[in-house]
């Protein structure tokens, strides 16, 4: 069945090869958010004093007809009393957008130190992202740049690439993978196009907003840490206003940069992401794209609570959904509809399938990569309502044992990862950013 | 036999024989003279008057030489035990379940006594005399009984020859303990009665301050040699008593923040107890309207419950509770009442602490959004008490700042800043970004600092702490706890490669900001699992008054071992805190954020207490326990939380104050303790009753006087007894005061083998020779005899015709 919905969508859209790839990477980031609003939903208790001098989000969490997502942990050291108390507070004040912009999102902390870094980072599993870094690291071009089967000298992977390094704790010129970051860096920056936009000449013929998005999230990332890179602030900011002019006139973005034409609710949710980091980092941003885009996400909406691809047509995906969420979520919307089943379908696809399965999986690194996202920012332990009304037990962590089982299943011997186009890059990065989640050292992966 | 002697000096002996010889020439030479009237006296009459005065002159003689008669007589005595039975107060609680001779799940240690007084009475009243006494601060004789060789009666009950202890209430109503004085003075009664050993039935806790050993001394001597043998009832335990002895907090609590309280709680019931302790709060001005301790009861609502585990003795808990109303608030910690508990009423403790809306205000500036700025921004806004205002110099100039409290602009004069509590200095930009750090805003930074405030200065990368020295040297190098080379920029140029290990200094383990356990084994487990660094800030070395809390621990060719890149300074009435690591988020790896928001949050707590407590509360004064009797030993603690003041107070003397009910104050000196902990000890001593309020205060050396610390604590003196105080047997004391006399030792251990006790009782009677004199010449017949020896020879003398 899944097989039969990727399908359909590439046939809808009727893009390319790569063009389908990246859009299923665009429909996995969108999960991600979504999964980040469904750990935010715990409602607040009654006679629990609202802090006035915080703006609380427009709608009030979804009621809890699920279990908390934030969950019980699966082991802990040791509880400090204060430590719980405060966390206990915190869950029930719920998650906060702090000041005047919904980027800020803080969501509440546990009040125990968790031990999940243990129980998912195995020797096993620290191996495969040593072998994995390490060929990242020896397939680096000259230029810093990366060249995958079908991307040549592309500004997405390379960014990919940097990002994968990044969750391992490097930062430009510091670092194990200092040395790498920093030439990928030059590398984006080398390819900064006039209008803003970065991207290279191996880049999707049907226009370069994916790599411009994952560039500029990489860039984005880097920029506190790379005193010696002081263009990369221009970068930035010179690439945002091309997503900002890029706006089409239904609120949306699609692959190109022109402002003519249908948007798609993939990219558009992507953009609004990178437009929320960009804020967060000190970029403006016109609060008036991110309204439209949000608009353009709503007509999107189907009377199901499912989201359209684009804004005709009838089928939905619960992971399109998702994407719809992320942008609900970055206009300061915490509660939707469509969250619960948004993450309860990654959960129960998982758990359904074997691992020999998912394996064999058209895209199943994209998959693994964005349900990865979604899976840790929703908690460690939680139940999803799986198809049939039963409540079964999930979580990031028996989720993530599930999906290093595919990886290892399919890690090649010098530590690759590979799609079936014979990419061996983009995939590897996803996957050893995958791997790397539990450490919590890229901000994509939040709590 | 009679022996005769005389009560006459033998020089008067000598004169009267004297006398008589002279008489006898006196009664010759008479007799000469009167031979011609004699003649016509027959031989028969002449010797009949000689005799009749011869024997008058002998009586008068014998008379003047006080002639006495001893009658000798020899008597054999039983030799006396005499028994010291234990009234004090202190013998009415329970006695030792392992005790053999506790009948029933509750057993008095005075029932116990009645029991080993019935064992050791009947065999040992066969041969001795026995003095029953009992005793607490004196001695009082109950009963004097003597051997049943005498009496031929057996004892049926002991008990009932010691009615006080038989059925009566007040049987054990002594307040105090003194087995010296009572000891003493039963060896003193006993005379020169033979004395087969003493007896002392006890529990054996000494409150009288007397010591044991003038007792030894005593029992040693060679005037009495008597062993003392003890039975000692109760055990080396305390009873059976879970104890609230104290609940301590900050008098001032922030509404809708954690606040955390301290229960002293002692354990006299289990070596390892499993229980709870529960919280509960009310309103303080109800609270003390309501007259009964029972309408104070229903005023409370639970807040906080957490299970404990107590060793045996004296610990100190935490129970934290997040207080939702403002005001005067009471907190009750009650512990429950365990089964068989001494005393129930002793199970809770309040505190009254008043409640107020407090925040700390916080001015996060940020030269860029480095890794740091993204995940530091949330843990500060995830703290309650936090109320955050981020400033990126670095945002484009229409940028909306974030935080709880946006800013458009950097505060400008000292006013502005003086409505911050805190300020983050994370590698800001002084010069080239489009909102430099002005002369002024320095100016206004140090202000708020030295008024109480906290900096954070965090060195990074990016900047540098250099180039912030470079243009505002003058109030920056003095507020740093770390000296910087102004020509030491960051490499930004080189590759940082090579990982390195930073580790606490001494005072860093003892610091608040770096615990993250209350535990120290599993701090120190904490802490060996954070990840590596790779870049440290440039540092000299540590500032004057400064103390270093973090420094690298591993030697790598761009970071040298032993740096310093985190130390502390107290600043006039502030604090600053410098950080040379710009990658504290790999501390985010392997508990997630735990660690991480705790550091910071620690930190601006700590930097902001000043603010947020209305003072530094660095210090704690407090005392063993919150009540005491009058003249009992009163410890006085004054704990330094901080190491950097513990840094600056180190040779230092200090003094409590402690103020009287009635007026008065007595001067304590808090010594530096001894074991090496951080705190200032000091004893003291009063008579006085009330409530008594001890108040520390420190005041800077420098020359613009600040109150380093003003610490209060109240604590109450009352009458109460000592014989409470402390409920375990002394077994040790008495099995010392046993084997150093010669006596036997028994206790809830040996109380099987009382019996043997009575193989230590010699029972040979003591022979007693008693001699009686009888004057033999002070009497009636000697007068009669003499009276009728004089009128004999008279009336012969005028019969015959020779008068």
């Amino acid at each position: 069945m899944t097989e039969q919905r990727s399908r359909t969508v590439r046939s809808s859209t009727r893009l390319p090869r790569s063009t389908g790839v990246l859009a299923f990477l665009a429909v996995g980031l969108m999960i991600v958010l979504a999964g980040a609003v469904v750990a935010q939903s715990t409602p607040r208790p009654r006679g629990t004093p609202r802090a006035s001098a915080t703006p609380r989000p427009s709608a009030s969490p979804r009621p809890s007809a699920r279990p908390d997502p934030a969950g019980t942990p699966t082991s802990t050291v040791d509880a400090n009393e204060e430590d719980r108390l405060r966390a206990m507070r915190e869950k029930a004040r719920g998650p906060q957008f702090v000041g005047e912009d919904p980027a800020f999102l803080v969501l509440p902390r546990k009040g125990e130190r968790s031990q999940m870094v243990a129980e998912l980072m195995t020797p096993k599993v620290r191996e495969m992202i040593r072998k994995s870094l390490d060929y990242l690291a020896a397939k680096q071009e000259a230029d810093g740049g990366y060249s995958d089967t079908q991307f040549t000298s592309n500004t997405g992977v390379t960014a990919l690439a940097c990002l994968a390094f990044m969750a391992e704790g490097s930062r430009p010129r510091v670092g194990k993978y200092g040395r790498a970051i920093d030439r990928g860096l030059e590398f984006l920056l080398k390819n900064r196009q006039s209008g803003g936009v970065i991207a290279g000449k191996g880049s999707n013929p049907l226009g370069p907003a994916y790599e411009n998005c994952f560039s500029t999230l990489a860039l984005i990332y880097a920029y506190g840490d790379c005193p010696h890179l002081p263009v990369v602030r221009d970068t930035i900011s010179r690439s945002v206003q091309a997503i900002a002019h890029a706006q089409k006139l239904d609120g949306g973005w699609r692959y190109d940069f022109g402002r003519e034409g249908q948007s798609d609710m993939s990219i558009t949710a992507n953009t609004l992401w990178v437009l929320r980091s960009a804020k967060k980092s000190g970029f403006t941003v016109a609060a008036d794209s991110v309204s439209r885009g949000v608009e353009f996400v709503t007509k999107c909406a189907m009377p199901d609570g499912t989201f359209r691809y684009r804004t005709f047509g009838n089928h939905a995906e619960p992971s399109i959904g998702g994407t719809g969420v992320i942008a609900l979520c970055n206009n300061g919307t915490l509660a939707h509809p469509l969250i619960g089943p948004a993450r309860d379908a990654i959960s129960y696809d998982y758990d359904r399938y074997t691992i020999e399965d998912l394996k064999n999986r058209r895209y199943i690194v994209f998959g693994i990569f964005y349900a990865s996202l979604a899976q840790y920012m929703c908690g460690d332990q939680f139940n999803y309502k799986a198809k049939g009304g039963e409540v079964k037990p999930g979580g990031f962590i028996p989720w993530f044992k599930k999906a290093t089982a595919v990886l290892a299943a399919m890690q090649r011997k010098d530590g690759e990862f590979w799609d079936e186009y014979d990419n061996t890059l983009y995939p590897t990065a996803m996957s050893v950013i995958m791997l790397q989640s539990p450490l919590g050292y890229l901000p994509i992966y939040e709590r | 036999m009679p022996k005769l002697t005389t009560m006459t000096s033998e020089a008067v002996v000598v004169l009267l024989l004297l006398v008589a010889a002279a008489l006898v020439v006196f009664y010759t030479y008479i007799y000469h003279r009167e031979a011609r009237q004699t003649r016509r006296l027959t031989r028969r009459q002449v010797w009949t008057l000689r005799l009749l005065r011869v024997g008058a002159a002998v009586l008068v003689i014998f008379a003047l030489a006080r002639p006495v008669l001893t009658i000798t007589e020899h008597r054999s005595e039983s030799p006396v035990v005499p028994i010291l039975i234990d009234g004090s107060q202190s013998m009415t609680f329970d006695d030792a379940r392992e005790n053999p001779l506790v009948r029933g799940p509750r057993q008095s240690r005075y029932e116990s006594a009645k029991i080993v007084l019935d064992k050791l009475m009947d065999p040992l009243i066969r041969k001795h005399d026995i003095r029953l006494y009992k005793f607490s601060h004196d001695l009082k004789l109950i009963t004097a009984l003597d051997s049943r060789g005498e009496k031929g009666k057996k004892i049926e009950d002991a008990a009932r020859l010691f009615p006080d202890i038989d059925g009566r209430p007040d049987a054990a109503t002594g307040g105090l303990t003194d087995i010296t004085a009572s000891g003493t003075a039963g060896l003193n009664n006993m005379g020169d009665s033979k004395v087969s050993g003493m007896i002392v039935i006890t529990d054996g806790r000494q409150n009288s301050g007397a010591p044991l050993a003038k007792l030894i001394e005593l029992a040693q001597s060679d005037r009495v040699k008597v062993p003392v043998h003890t039975v000692v009832l109760g055990s080396e335990y305390p009873l059976r008593d879970l104890r609230l002895d104290d609940l301590n907090g900050p008098p001032d609590a922030s509404l809708g923040d954690v606040l955390t309280l301290q229960a002293k709680i002692t354990n006299d019931i289990d070596d390892s107890l499993a229980t709870e302790l529960t919280l509960y709060e009310a309103n303080d001005e109800e609270y003390k309207k309501a007259g009964t301790a029972e309408a104070q009861k229903k005023l409370f609502r639970q807040v906080a419950k957490r299970p404990i585990r107590l060793r045996r003795g004296q610990q100190a808990i935490e129970i934290s509770c997040i207080p939702e109303t403002e005001g005067d608030r009471v907190f009750r910690a009650e512990l429950p009442v365990m089964a068989d508990e001494v005393n129930v009423e002793n199970n809770s403790a309040v505190l009254t602490v008043h409640v107020a809306k407090k925040g700390l205000k916080v001015l996060l500036i940020a030269g860029e959004p480095g890794r740091e700025y993204d995940y530091l921004a949330p843990a500060l806004l995830r703290d309650p008490v936090i109320n955050l205002s981020c400033y990126l110099q670095s945002a484009d100039v229409d940028y909306k700042q974030q935080g709880n409290t946006n800013i458009e602009l950097l505060p400008e004069t000292q006013k502005q800043w003086s409505y911050f509590d805190v300020a983050i200095l994370l590698d800001v930009d002084p010069v080239e970004h489009k909102h430099p750090l002005t002369v002024q805003q320095i100016a206004g930074l140090e202000s708020m600092v030295s008024k109480g405030g906290g900096l954070l200065i965090v060195g990074g990368r990016n900047q540098g702490l250099a180039k912030l020295l470079t243009v505002h040297a003058l109030k920056l190098r003095e507020m740093l706890p770390i000296e910087i080379d102004k020509n030491d920029h960051p490499q930004i140029d080189r590759f940082y490669e090579e990982s390195f290990t930073v580790g606490r200094t001494r005072d860093g383990r003892l610091h608040p900001v770096l615990r993250m356990n209350g535990d120290d084994r599993k701090n120190e487990e904490i802490w060996s699992t954070f990840p590596k660094f790779y870049w440290a800030h440039p540092a000299v070395k540590i500032a004057r008054d400064s103390i270093s809390l973090l420094e690298t621990t591993s030697d790598v060719p761009t970071i040298p071992k032993g740096r310093c890149v985190m130390a502390v300074k107290r600043y006039h009435e502030g604090s600053v805190v410098y950080l040379g690591l710009d990658s504290v988020w790999l501390w985010r790896n392997p508990y997630e954020d735990f660690d991480y928001d705790k550091f910071w949050t620690r930190t601006i707590r700590y930097l902001g207490e000043t603010k947020l407590k209305g003072g530094q509360q660095q210090v704690t004064l407090s005392t063993d326990r919150r009540s005491y009797a009058p003249g009992e030993t009163i410890t006085l603690q004054l704990r330094v939380l901080d190491p950097a003041l513990m840094n600056q107070l180190a040779d230092q003397k200090l003094y409590a104050k402690v103020a009287m009910p009635k007026g008065g104050e007595d001067m304590i000196l808090l010594e530096r303790s001894a074991d090496g902990e951080p705190a200032f000890i000091g004893t003291y001593r009063t008579k006085r009753v009330g409530s008594l309020k001890a108040t520390a205060q420190h005041t800077g050396t420098d020359s613009e006087a600040k109150k380093l610390f003003d610490v209060k604590y109240e604590f109450q003196v009352q009458h109460q007894s000592l014989e409470a105080k402390d409920t375990s047997a002394d077994l040790e004391g008495m099995r010392v005061l046993s084997e150093s006399t010669g006596g036997k030792h028994f206790n809830y251990r040996n109380m099987n083998d009382l019996a043997t006790l009575l193989d230590d009782f010699p029972a040979d009677p003591k022979v007693i020779t008693r001699k009686n004199p009888v004057d033999i010449w002070d009497g009636l017949t000697f007068l009669l005899i003499f009276l009728m020896l004089v009128s004999a020879e008279w009336s012969l003398r005028k019969w015959w015709g020779l008068l």
